[in-house]
């Protein structure tokens, strides 16, 4: 088995051809194929976002009584897949774990993706859309009308607003001295372009000097987010009265749930990435094992929280915290909490054996079903807390539209559109930092 | 001089020349023009349509609302509030001693006829616009040819209590003799009627005197839902059955013996399931048992017939109970048979009933029917002996039980049919001529709806189409100029002044005072009430019913089929009125249909599931209905409402459900309501829209119920202080700390204050298919829990727990809105500002009472929605008050916040203390048994203070979350 980071003998000019190829080549009939479909997907998105903001919310299958459902499930969703990136590129920068240098860059990307994807259903779920900046605090002609700062709404604006911001700033600092990279293999207007990008760049020791100041500095103010951001989605939850909802556990188990579900999807991109593009030497089975470890010690994480949950349940003596996860398991929904069970406390225990958790394709599996898992997971917490909480007399069922399920479809082709569009216009791979990994 | 320029003499000289403008001028000019044309017809400009008060009268006042006494469909008086000239809202009027003050939904759901689209608005001959003129010389023609050729004329109405129309209506057949009045009701007592005509010779209904019964025994007849006057007979109920009257110590006992579960049945103390035939055998033991107790009799006819022994005890045991209250017992039925009424009757007689809680000098003059007339009318009009209809407020071709006969015979064998319907009907479809009729909320009208109180209903808005009174009509074909207002007023002057009470000496100020009031009580003459035995023999009136009973155990071919009324829709006359359709059956929980209701037990039996949907079938009709499984009803019973099935009523009411008018049959002269049905399982499935989807309370604290005898062991006893708190309130900042005390032994869930919420309050109606999404507006709704007898399947009793926002003091929803859209007022308030709302819902899934409210679509100008707020004419229905909502936006019980600032203000003006019961919320005023008490929690003095204080207070998981809601209830107390 081979344990290296990196395969092949490659060298310096190697690694900086093959990482650019796909840039300054003309992209081959896979990549259009994808573009396309993904394309269509984002018409869709485009046609159900429109349709919702104009017609409004009715168009889902929402009620008085399950007053969010797929909305901020694929929002936390979403905000929780990008938590791996900011863990990758933070945290175990940090730590200094190198293995992280291959697969930094798309894993970056893929949390500012997945803040969009998020970013949209925040918007959409809105009664008003358009008055979203009320949800700011904004100086304004209202008299002395501010936010209410005890909403965990407003907590969750400055959350992801930082976040995303940071992500950004995060990612395009380490982007630099690659964008010069390719801007010195380019011409024409592409140079120009990458020219302007890379903020000229000229890869002197005091700019290489400068540049890991910053990165680190970033990292540190990144680190934090990794844990609060999702901490403050989970208050979402954790602050209200409904049963299922209100639980101490949830900042905990909700961080331990995103990385998980945020290193999962890195999976399922970087075995694409890897395949496509040919970065065979880049990212290789060490990676790939060493996420999958991760992946191993969050799911069981989170395996471990909802036991601790149904535990409580149990001991809280309440019969509304009690009847919620009676419901879940045995009741309209137990298909939900089931599917969540086997898919994130289930599906990673098979990574215990090294043989699995090399397989790329096994991995690959796994990585989806994670995932769906996740999705469900958020599922479950949100709308079967509410289908039935407090007075027997409001419960009611929820049944998705079409409207959910395409926005639903539509932003994850959103998604994987950016995502084609980041792996053909810039390196999907850090140049440089792997570059640093030969070294060794 | 001549070099001096003027600085304008330049442009003055080659004005001419201003025309040659450059290319370049010209493009920007054109460009400017072009421009400003684009942007100016990018809005709308707004066309606003106004009428400026040339003449305004001293009292209208724009803005103000003035207060009308009137009355509307049920015989009493209520208030009718204008704003500038339109009227907006039903009120009750506190002091008719009908109603007294209490307003059912039907009265406030009908001011949207008022507005209705369907109405019809001008005089029509064959479908095309006619003048009155024309009309008039029309039907004076054929009058006169008729009483030519000596050929039946037919004026046909429905049971008319108006002193003056009748009077009217006589002269109309005096002057012609060839005319024939018959009276119809599609739903009448005319069994009842006819046993009283028989055995008193007083053919009404007496007053029942429920307010000083001590035991109440209902067979079938759901008073406090549709028989004979509901809201008097709820108001009168609850007297010794509410708080206060437990606080006393008194509480009447009440046993319902019913067929389906009626909203009587739902307040019962015991309820005893029976199908409808087997009322009779019911009856007759009973009468039996009563005169073997009270004179040894022996029982011989009633076990002739089978009666389970469990049903023979609970007979004995209310036979027992009936003798030993004797001139303190009521016994109705809701059959209408008379021979069951004369049997009734003579129990009410031995136990010295009548002159104690049953009052004849007091009766009711309501809905007789002349059933036997209709039956050789149909003769009559086979074989062509009547070539002219009129038709007053009478729909038969959709609601006789012999409809497809009678509506093929007044299509090909009547000349001239005249309809004198306001709005569109089945009936009016096929007549010739229509000569519209005003809206109740237009008319004049005399009521002497109860014997010893005269009321008028006087027009509160000016007729909004050519329509013209039936009664002004009529005046006009007999020659009398007169017109119908001076004609009443004359009526009053010579027949009623007479007979009132303490009248004044002028006759002009004394109607003026009826006017203000909206009756006047009079002095009837107490007249003996003396049994007639010449009249009937109570042994043959026994053999006829045994003979039914015998022919229905014959009959008894399928399952038993028994019809009912609907709270809302009623006979069908009110299925067009989309406020009574969105309103949810106080039972069911079903909205915007009907439904066969089964026993979950029977829909084991032969394998029918919720929503299946099932042929039901008599001679060679059928219709298709969906199935509803309904606990407390009786076994092996079908159970469906009238009032549906309408096929030309208007958009909103056409073609829902189907119409069982038809599965009605005649015995003995009487209509039936109950039949012997073959029925068929479909495979189609039907969605019902049911607001309330889950039955049960889960045994959760939510209901607390107590039987009367152990009240006062109130283990649960409400400890107000069991939570502390850190935290300084701002609720010490204000005189005022609104509540409401809702008394769950006084709500009898008949909803009207659902009706008058969403009045009052502009609340939209969404529809079927939005209610099926589980999205009505309705910001007050009613919980009805099922609590099922596990030893007697059954047998169910049910709670009604109106709900509404519980105005915490420690709100969940005002927490966590991100944009302070939801916010606490010092006076106890939890306040919804629409405009600042973002939609977040974050507050709805918050409230653990889940009574927030959400405007998924917008619910105004939008044709998905036509409903009311559609039209410019339904518009005028909306209280300027209450701000319309947009879509996105979140609302919610607002306490009738505006009601609350009239009522500040006006205190204020008058120099005032607001005293308690100066301001009352929409639900509270019109509650029919006041079950709402709405008032300040820190006037120590109020009647809200000292029912928060009483023992049986609880407040709805406050205990668990802390919320102090301002809203608490009455533990409900059962006299078992």
């Amino acid at each position: 088995m081979n344990n290296s980071l990196i395969d092949g003998k490659n060298s310096m000019n190697d690694i900086t051809v093959n990482i650019c190829s796909p840039v300054i080549n003309k992209p081959n009939n896979i990549w259009w194929a994808c573009l396309f479909l993904s394309f269509l997907g984002v018409l869709l998105w485009g046609y159900s976002i429109i349709s919702v903001f104009y017609y409004g919310i009715g168009l889902w299958g929402l009620n008085s009584t399950v007053g969010w459902a797929w909305d901020i499930t694929c929002f936390v969703w979403w905000v929780g897949i990008g938590h791996a990136g900011t863990l990758i590129s933070a945290i175990l920068l940090l730590f200094r774990q190198n293995w992280r240098n291959s697969i930094n860059r798309s894993a970056e990307a893929m949390t500012i993706f997945a803040v969009i994807c998020a970013l949209t259903y925040i918007l959409s779920h809105m009664g008003r859309p358009w008055l979203f900046y009320w949800a700011l605090p904004l100086p304004n002609h209202f008299g002395p009308l501010w936010v209410n700062f005890n909403s965990p709404l407003v907590w969750d604006v400055f959350a992801i607003s930082t976040y995303f911001s940071v992500s950004v700033l995060f990612w395009y600092i380490g982007l630099i001295p690659d964008l010069a990279t390719i801007r010195d293999q380019s011409h024409g207007i592409k140079k120009n372009i990458y020219s302007f990008l890379s903020l000229g760049w000229n890869s002197s020791v005091k700019s290489w000097h400068k540049f890991e100041s910053v990165s680190l500095v970033l990292a540190g103010l990144s680190t934090p987010l990794v844990i609060s951001v999702h901490t403050i989605v989970s208050c979402d939850f954790a602050t209200s009265v409904i049963p299922g909802w209100h639980t101490t556990i949830f900042p905990p188990y909700f961080v331990a749930g995103a990385i998980f579900s945020g290193f999962a999807m890195v999976q399922t991109l970087l075995i694409i990435v890897r395949k496509s593009l040919n970065f065979n030497n880049y990212i290789t089975i060490r990676h790939i094992e060493l996420m999958n470890l991760v992946i191993l010690v969050t799911g069981s994480i989170v395996g471990v929280a909802y036991l601790t949950e149904l535990f409580i349940a149990w001991y809280s003596v309440s019969p509304y915290e009690k009847y919620v996860f009676l419901n879940r398991i045995k009741g309209p929904y137990y298909w939900a909490y089931w599917i969540m069970m086997c898919c994130n406390v289930f599906s990673p225990q098979f990574m215990w054996s090294k043989k699995l958790r090399t397989n790329i394709t096994f991995t690959f599996l796994i990585s989806i079903i994670v995932n769906i898992g996740m999705w469900f997971e958020r599922f479950v917490i949100i709308v079967t807390s509410l289908h039935r909480d407090y007075l027997p007399s409001s419960w009611t069922m929820f049944y998705p539209s079409f409207y959910e399920v395409s926005l639903f479809i539509g932003s994850i082709s959103l998604f994987l559109f950016l995502f084609l569009l980041f792996i053909k216009f810039l390196p999907a791979v850090a140049i440089s930092e792997v570059k640093l990994l030969t070294r060794k | 001089m001549k070099n001096i320029k003027s600085p304008y003499s330049n442009k003055i000289e080659n004005n001419n020349d201003s025309f040659k403008m450059n290319r370049r001028d010209f493009v920007k000019k054109i460009g400017l023009g072009i421009g400003m044309m684009a942007l100016s017809s990018c809005t709308n400009t707004p066309v606003k349509k106004s009428v400026a008060y040339l003449t305004k009268s001293d009292n209208v006042i724009s803005g103000t609302a003035n207060y009308y006494a009137t009355v509307l469909n049920h015989g009493y008086s209520v208030l009718v509030k204008t704003i500038d000239g339109r009227p907006i809202k039903v009120e009750g009027n506190k002091k008719c001693p009908i109603s007294q003050g209490g307003v059912d939904a039907i009265e406030h759901a009908s001011l949207l006829d008022l507005y209705s689209k369907e109405r019809i608005k001008y005089p029509s001959l064959r479908g095309n616009r006619i003048s009155w003129e024309f009309l008039d010389n029309l039907i004076l023609e054929r009058l006169n040819e008729s009483k030519k050729n000596n050929k039946k004329i037919i004026f046909m109405s429905s049971h008319i209590y108006n002193p003056s129309t009748i009077n009217i209506i006589k002269k109309f057949t005096d002057k012609y003799p060839n005319i024939e009045h018959i009276e119809y009701e599609p739903i009448s007592y005319e069994g009842l009627l006819k046993a009283n005509k028989i055995m008193f010779n007083k053919k009404i209904i007496p007053d029942y005197r429920f307010d000083i019964s001590d035991l109440i025994v209902s067979i079938n007849a759901d008073f406090l839902g549709t028989w004979v006057s509901p809201t008097e007979f709820a108001r009168k109920y609850i007297k010794n059955r509410n708080i206060d009257s437990i606080d006393n110590n008194k509480m009447s006992k009440h046993f319902q013996i019913e067929s389906i579960l009626s909203l009587s049945g739902s307040k019962a103390d015991y309820r005893i399931p029976i199908k409808n035939s087997e009322v009779n055998i019911f009856v007759l033991y009973l009468y039996e048992k009563i005169m073997s107790i009270l004179y040894g009799h022996k029982i011989n006819h009633a076990n002739n017939f089978v009666l389970s022994n469990t049903m023979k005890l609970q007979i004995d045991e209310i036979s027992e109970l009936l003798v030993n209250n004797q001139k303190k017992s009521i016994l109705i039925c809701g059959m209408n048979n008379v021979d069951t009424q004369i049997i009734i009757n003579k129990i009410n007689w031995h136990l010295n009933n009548y002159n104690n809680t049953i009052d004849f000098n007091n009766g009711y003059n309501i809905s007789h029917s002349d059933d036997t007339k209709m039956s050789n009318l149909l003769d009559d009009m086979y074989n062509s002996k009547i070539d002219t209809m009129f038709f007053y407020n009478v729909n038969p071709c959709y609601n006789y039980y012999k409809k497809d006969l009678f509506t093929n015979l007044l299509i090909n064998n009547i000349k001239l049919s005249v309809s004198f319907a306001s709005s569109i009907n089945e009936t009016s479809d096929n007549c010739n001529v229509i000569a519209p009729d005003h809206n109740i909320f237009e008319s004049w009208h005399d009521i002497l709806f109860k014997k010893n109180v005269y009321s008028i209903a006087q027009p509160t808005i000016n007729p909004l189409f050519s329509t013209r009174q039936m009664e002004s009509s009529i005046l006009k074909w007999t020659d009398n100029n007169i017109n119908f207002y001076e004609y009443i007023k004359q009526y009053y002057k010579y027949n009623i002044y007479p007979n009132i009470k303490n009248a004044n000496n002028n006759p002009d100020l004394e109607w003026n005072k009826i006017l203000k009031n909206g009756f006047v009580e009079l002095s009837n003459v107490q007249e003996e009430l003396k049994i007639i035995y010449n009249n009937f023999n109570i042994k043959e009136s026994i053999n006829r019913l045994e003979k039914i009973i015998k022919n229905d155990i014959n009959n008894n071919i399928g399952l038993e089929l028994f019809l009912y009324e609907k709270i809302a829709i009623r006979d069908g006359k009110y299925t067009n009125n989309p406020l009574l359709q969105e309103m949810p059956d106080p039972i069911s929980k079903v909205t915007w249909d009907n439904y066969i209701s089964i026993s979950p037990i029977t829909a084991k039996k032969y394998n029918i599931k919720q929503e299946d949907v099932i042929e039901l079938s008599i001679d060679k009709y059928s219709i298709e209905l969906p199935i509803l499984l309904q606990p407390g009803q009786v076994n092996n019973l079908l159970g469906v409402s009238l009032g549906y099935g309408r096929t030309n009523c208007g958009k909103i009411g056409n073609n829902i459900g189907a119409n069982v008018f038809v599965f009605k049959r005649m015995i003995n002269s009487t209509l039936q309501n109950y039949n012997f049905v073959k029925w068929k399982k479909t495979k189609k499935k039907y969605f019902l829209a049911r607001t309330q989807i889950n039955d049960g309370s889960e045994n959760r604290d939510i209901i607390q119920e107590l039987s009367f005898k152990n009240r006062k062991n109130n283990n649960k006893y409400y400890d107000k202080n069991h939570h502390y708190s850190l935290w300084s309130s701002n609720l010490n900042e204000s005189n005022y700390q609104w509540g409401m005390v809702i008394d769950l032994n006084s709500c009898i869930g008949c909803s009207a204050c659902i009706v008058s919420c969403n009045i009052e309050n502009n609340i939209p109606i969404v529809g079927k298919n939005e209610v099926k999404k589980k999205r009505e507006m309705h910001w007050l709704r009613i919980d009805r829990y099922y609590t099922i007898d596990s030893s007697n399947e059954e047998n169910t009793y049910v709670v009604h727990q109106p709900m509404m926002c519980q105005h915490c003091n420690n709100a969940p929803c005002e927490t966590v809105c991100p944009v302070l859209a939801t916010v606490h007022s010092p006076e106890g308030l939890n306040q919804q500002v629409y405009n600042r709302c973002v939609g977040t819902r974050y507050c709805a899934n918050n409230c653990p009472y889940k009574v927030r409210r959400f405007n998924w679509f917008s619910y105004y100008d939008n044709k998905e929605f036509d409903y009311n707020m559609n039209d410019n004419l339904g518009k005028l229905i909306l209280n300027p008050d209450v701000t319309v909502r947009s879509r996105g936006v979140m609302e919610k019980c607002s306490m009738c916040i505006q009601r609350i600032q009239s009522g500040k203000f006006k205190a204020k003006i008058k120099g005032e203390i607001l005293k308690d019961g100066d301001i009352e919320t929409a639900c509270s005023s019109s509650c029919p048994t006041n079950a709402i008490t709405f008032g300040n929690q820190k006037d120590t003095k109020s009647r809200i203070s000292k029912l928060v204080n009483n023992n049986l207070n609880y407040k709805i998981l406050d205990k668990e979350l802390n919320t102090r809601p301002n809203v608490s209830y009455i533990t409900l107390i059962r006299n078992k």
